[in-house]
């Protein structure tokens, strides 16, 4: 046996056990009577090994639909959960002051702002001040702070900045295109447009029994994802486009907010939609009844808004109703039912919006 | 006992038994494997860029000032797109500061200080900038 020699490094680390196994004597023999070392080493081979990559592709192409509808399926469980809780709150809301909470205040302080003594959040409404706007200094922290109850999981909201804490619960100012209410100066290019129809609008007080169409016919909150935060990107379901045009009637509306080609940005208008929720915006916590769901959105200023609701749902929205009931809208629902749906009186005909 | 003293050209590391051309494809397997489980992934999310967030808004401004149009800016190459209801409803300016960017999402927020003649006067203003994938400046503070 020749003296051990130092050891050195391998460069070639897979030949050793080989090796090995040559030097080793004598090799134990298998009942077949074929010794290891006359066996060739056996392995996995390269189209084994892409054929199983394959069959583990095919399933998982065949099971991931399944597991992501299911946990879809889930999302929009907990999504309704959520609506039915903003709709109790504002139940709770009319039992102790008589009214509905208003759209917004002067300030642009949000319904939902009004909402939270009944969502368990009594502290964060303390530290909302009504007379101040909001964007003063004085609520940073809370136009900052998330409220889990306004965030739907089906909604991830990657973009929205740390600074502003995301809503995806509106409320409903009706089926006109009036972002204000209207004003009194004939001078003012919508002079002589109607009050909004909706439960919620500027300095809004509505009652139960205001809504003339019944509360379980008029909607209260639906949803909308968050927007992008980049106005260098049109993103048709979320952003709110500007068509520079003077619409003077929803079906107007509708037909120039379609009619734009939102690859030219010149028609973008407002890419930061969805945050914060204590900011009281029709692109922010107010939605609108004059288009259809998961349709565009889309801004005439100066005064005519036309957003709507909208959800990362497959087919349709959520649909909270003033009597506290949640409801899912398809897509395709009949306009006119949709409109229905968003005024509180006019008792139209609102029994085709549902399955 | 000798470790290293074997040829390396008698064997191989791979179980193929087949030399380099195995180590190639298994290299290019590993490849395809790659490209295959990345394409799962999102794409990288975009990130605000201050500098050139700045530089885009003094070109914007300063055109508004020297009297250009939104839409003389759109014709520019990269096209710069503007949403600003004010220059497009015919306010002239005359002068502009520019405060610190502060980056806000994938955009960045300027606060600037615009001057010039009733009715736009002298007044403060908030910029969103966005420089990817494409250009955009859009007034923020004044919304209806």
């Amino acid at each position: 046996m020749p003296p051990p020699g130092p050891i050195m490094a391998d460069p070639h680390p897979g030949t050793a056990r080989r090796v090995e196994r040559r030097n080793r004597a004598p090799a134990r023999v298998t009942r077949t009577g074929a010794g290891l070392h006359d066996r060739a080493p056996r392995a996995f081979t390269l189209v084994e090994l892409l054929v199983v990559i394959a069959i583990i592709a095919v399933l998982i192409g065949l099971l991931l639909p399944a597991v992501q509808s299911s946990r879809e399926a889930a999302r929009r469980t907990q999504c309704a959960e959520k609506v039915r809780q903003v709709c109790l709150a504002l139940q709770n809301h009319h039992s102790t002051k008589g009214n509905l909470p208003p759209g917004r205040t002067a300030t642009s302080i949000s319904g939902q702002a009004f909402l939270l003594p009944y969502m368990e959040q009594a502290d964060l409404f303390d530290r909302v001040n009504p007379a101040l706007a909001w964007n003063h200094a004085s609520h940073t922290a809370v136009a900052a702070t998330r409220v889990p109850a306004f965030v739907c999981p089906s909604d991830p909201a990657a973009a929205v900045p740390s600074t502003f804490a995301p809503n995806n619960y509106r409320l409903n100012q009706g089926s006109g295109i009036l972002w204000g209410n209207p004003p009194t100066s004939s001078s003012d290019p919508n002079f002589g447009y109607p009050m909004p129809n909706g439960p919620f609008f500027l300095d809004s007080k509505v009652r139960y029994q205001d809504v003339s169409d019944g509360t379980s016919h008029t909607a209260a909150v639906s949803e909308h994802d968050a927007g992008d935060f980049n106005n260098g990107l049109p993103t048709d379901r979320t952003d709110t486009f500007w068509p520079q045009t003077s619409p003077t009637t929803a079906d107007e509306a509708m037909q120039q907010c379609r009619g734009i080609n939102i690859t030219n940005l010149s028609f973008q208008r407002f890419s930061d939609v969805g945050a914060p929720w204590l900011y009281g915006y029709h692109s922010t916590t107010i939605y609108f009844h004059s288009l259809p769901p998961n349709g565009r959105s889309c801004m005439f200023p100066p005064g005519r808004i036309a957003t709507t609701a909208q959800s990362s749902h497959p087919g349709g929205v959520m649909l909270g109703m003033c009597d506290g009931s949640t409801r899912f809208v398809n897509d395709r629902v009949d306009i006119t039912a949709w409109r229905g749906l968003g005024s509180t009186g006019g008792a139209e005909v609102v029994s085709g919006a549902f399955p | 006992m000798r470790l290293c003293s074997v040829s390396p050209t008698g064997t191989s590391s791979v179980a193929t038994g087949r030399g380099t051309s195995s180590v190639g494809r298994a290299v290019a397997a590993a490849l395809l494997l790659g490209v295959v489980v990345g394409g799962c992934g999102r794409p990288p999310d975009i990130v605000a860029d201050p500098e050139r967030a700045a530089s885009i808004l003094e070109t914007v401004l300063a055109a508004w000032r020297d009297g250009e149009t939104c839409a003389d800016l759109q014709k520019r190459s990269p096209a710069i797109h503007v949403a600003d209801e004010r220059w497009l409803g015919g306010a002239t300016l005359t002068s502009f500061t520019i405060g610190e960017g502060r980056p806000f999402g994938p955009s960045t927020r300027f606060e600037v200080t615009l001057v010039g003649p009733p009715p736009l006067g002298t007044r403060k203003a908030v910029y969103a900038v966005s420089t990817q994938p494409s250009l955009s400046v859009a007034r923020t503070d004044e919304r209806d």
